[in-house]
């Protein structure tokens, strides 16, 4: 009892800068959006193909229905959209977050095909997720009114002077005080993290790890770790750094092979102390953290440099490392800049700042993403691509230019707007469904109509409910807002990008291997209908005129959406 | 769930019962952050001991979980212990498989039985994957035996004894020949 005790008021119970979890829960929701709809949809093919599956799980096998590319797509297309609409929501209940983390887990348990290991962290991040405080930005941000006590009436003046809006609406103050929250998820969280890069430093204490070689192997370097003078070196800057101090050949392979281990401690000691980086008054814990922020940073960047091929985990430990590494008060103060706040008038030049940065971005994007970075030198162009994808460029900067409309649509109508008609969330909720059904229907994907259609139906399902326990549905309206946006951003980022050729094509491969010519040609149909420019595939042509030869009709194929 | 006036009433309630507990130090070390703690998940004593004993074992299953493939006898089975980019993994297999049928053993073109993915789980020798894939064929119609060879070599080229599983589909035996320790 008194362990217990002492581990909940000395660490679990430990006053948090509420902007972290805050942060971290909105963040890791829309990231793991994109991340299902953009890196798991293009493998569902691959479920369930020619009639074998096993689950990482033995229970789960005997459970679950049989996988197939619709089972598998829906589930991601779901999650996605309920990720999303999580994300927006101001202060959604836990057992969404915990609905969200049970069709993640088991978008990836559902299949041995699926082994990527940050899958399974990402369920953990989602297990911690469900236990964060549920804080609206405001909650998170502002420190609470102190409470005035209300002047006497003076006698013979019964009618109340309407105070001026300056006077109902303070000034934004971006660099003030952040509030804290006891938040034992968050210490979950980051002790979580602490396990995973403890256990991954000491895997890397093997042999071949410490002198180099496995790190060679990794990078698909020759034995000995030389690039060919003309061959693109993936640690070209380390290797020119260690080389000023004498550092080459085995010594310098020596080196990076000890400093993974080194840099993966380090990274695990930090992320045990994250919960004390808000209250613990020590200049070392201070100068520890930046320490191990620019560390963990570095060493994620420097996996994407390398292009290990590992999805999105170096994105999401980035974001981790400066959510829960970085001093309190500087995340509050971008926070603030970025996200407009209810009660709290923001001044013009944040508004116009918020408006240019998103302008330019979204600019950088369309201009990066129509002509590409083709003119920079080599080195340039692969940087570029790897840390400045148009796409994400383009993202940030819409998400700048609609965070101000789309946090105004929230809070209309929703549940802390009292004197909006009990009705106030239909409109919402219909809308989302409607949007919800388009997008299921022109996503030309299996799975992901039904998908739409239970988001639609939970939509419904959730009004149905709200009117007849609490007699109105004002807190659906968050929701439908959610889904309509998530099911628009869904519907905007298959359209435009490889998801649907990959997916068609892969389909395509391998029914084609089986033998299965009718399907893999409309599998190919298929993909070249989403083909990105200048990118077709044969085997359509090839596959149709074997059809022909054989004296088999040749199916009609439908594209939707199809024109980039 | 905390009622909404539950929550507004906490953070004052909690900000003044750290200001008058906690030791001077501790005080100071609270400014950093604001004096306002929002204490959403409102907590008695007792609850928070369920709390702590609930995060305790969620942490103790993460930090065990891993250790099962360090103590246990499969090798190649890496998942849940972050080995990324571990030896195993860089290891080069040739999996071959092959069935008997009226007496007679035939070569099974892999790709074209199972998705490519698969064949990939199985030349990484995954111990259940390899066991359904067999009880799969199994299965299927005349098939007596089958049989699954994978042949790997370790990251230098040095070649490691070759892994046989054999399921016999008439009494559900298997053969085991190397793979695990």
């Amino acid at each position: 009892m008194k362990g217990l005790d002492w581990l909940a008021s000395r660490a679990l119970f430990v006053p948090v800068a509420a902007v972290r979890t805050y942060l971290l829960l909105k963040c890791t929701l829309l990231i793991l959006a994109f991340d299902v709809w953009l890196t798991h949809v293009p493998h569902g093919g691959r479920y369930g193909a020619g009639g074998f599956n096993v689950a990482h799980f033995t229970w789960l096998d005997a459970m679950q229905p049989s996988v197939s590319p619709g089972l598998y797509v829906g589930v991601s297309v779901l999650t996605g959209l309920l990720c999303f609409a999580l994300a927006l929501a101001p202060r959604p209940p836990r057992w969404l977050l915990g609905l969200a983390f049970a069709l993640y887990t088991w978008g990836w348990a559902m299949s041995m095909l699926d082994s990527y290991q940050h899958h399974y962290l990402l369920s953990l991040v989602l297990l911690a997720l469900i236990f964060f405080p549920r804080l609206s930005a405001e909650q998170a941000l502002l420190l609470p009114e102190p409470k005035k006590s209300a002047p006497e009436p003076k006698k013979g003046k019964r009618k109340k002077a309407k105070p001026a809006l300056a006077a109902q609406v303070p000034a934004l103050r971006l660099t003030g005080r952040a509030p804290s929250a006891h938040a034992w998820g968050y210490v979950l969280l980051t002790w979580s993290i602490a396990i995973v890069y403890t256990y991954a430093a000491f895997s890397k204490t093997s042999a071949d790890w410490l002198d180099g070689t496995a790190m060679q192997r990794v990078l698909r370097l020759p034995a000995g770790g030389e690039v060919a003078p003309d061959g693109w070196d993936p640690v070209g800057p380390v290797r020119a750094l260690a080389s000023m101090v004498g550092l080459e050949g085995e010594s310098f392979w020596w080196l990076m092979g000890h400093s993974v281990v080194i840099v993966q401690l380090v990274c695990a000691a930090a992320y045990v102390l994250a919960p004390f980086r808000d209250t613990a008054r020590s200049k070392a814990l201070d100068a520890f953290m930046w320490i191990a922020l620019f560390t963990a940073v570095s060493f994620h960047l420097g996996a994407e440099h390398m292009q290990l091929k590992i999805g999105w985990f170096s994105w999401y430990m980035i974001a981790f490392a400066l959510f829960t590494l970085l001093p309190a008060r500087a995340l509050a103060t971008l926070t603030r800049a970025a996200l407009p706040l209810a009660r709290r008038a923001a001044g013009p030049e944040l508004l116009m700042g918020r408006v240019a940065v998103g302008l330019l971005l979204t600019l950088a994007g369309l201009v990066a993403y129509s002509k590409g970075y083709g003119g920079l030198t080599a080195d340039m162009e692969r940087f570029a691509e790897a840390f400045l994808d148009p796409a994400v460029l383009l993202s940030l900067g819409v998400m700048l230019l609609l965070v101000t409309p789309l946090r105004l649509l929230l809070h209309a109508g929703s549940a802390e707007q009292p004197e909006r008609s009990s009705y106030a969330g239909l409109p919402a909720a219909l809308a989302g469904a409607l949007m919800l059904g388009i997008a299921g229907h022109q996503i030309d994907l299996p799975g992901a109509s039904i998908a739409c259609l239970v988001a639609g139906c939970a939509l419904g399902a959730g009004c149905v409910g709200l009117l007849v326990m609490r007699g109105e549905a004002r807190a659906i309206h968050p929701y439908g807002v959610g889904a309509a946006v998530g099911a628009l951003a869904f519907v905007l980022v298959i359209w435009q990008s490889d998801v649907r050729f990959d997916f068609w094509r892969n389909v395509g491969g391998d029914h084609r291997r089986r033998d299965e010519l009718v399907t893999a040609y409309e599998a190919y149909v298929k993909a070249n209908c989403y083909a990105p420019e200048g990118v077709r595939r044969d085997q359509e042509d090839s596959l149709r005129d074997t059809l022909r030869e054989r004296g088999m009709r040749l199916p009609d194929v439908e594209c939707r959406l199809s024109s980039k | 769930m905390p009622t909404d006036r539950k929550e507004r009433a906490e953070p004052a309630r909690a900000a003044d019962r750290t200001a008058k507990d906690q030791p001077a130090q501790d005080r100071t070390a609270q400014d950093r952050t604001g004096p306002d703690i929002i204490d959403e998940q409102a907590t008695s004593a007792p609850v928070r001991r369920w709390i702590a004993a609930f995060a305790m074992c969620v942490l103790l299953a993460q930090a065990l979980i891993p250790l099962r493939y360090y103590f246990g006898d499969d090798a190649y089975d890496e998942r849940f212990s972050w080995r990324m980019f571990s030896a195993i993994r860089m290891q080069a297999c040739d999996i071959a498989a092959s069935e008997t049928t009226n007496g007679r053993t035939h070569p099974v073109r892999l790709m074209e039985t199972i998705h490519a993915g698969w064949v990939t789980t199985l030349r990484r020798n995954r111990e259940p994957v390899m066991e359904e894939y067999l009880a799969w064929r199994c299965e299927h119609e005349g098939v007596e035996r089958a049989r699954l060879e994978n042949r790997c070599r370790t990251p230098d080229g040095t070649a490691l004894p070759t892994i046989v599983r054999e399921l016999d589909c008439g009494s559900g035996e298997i053969r085991r020949e190397g793979g695990l320790p």
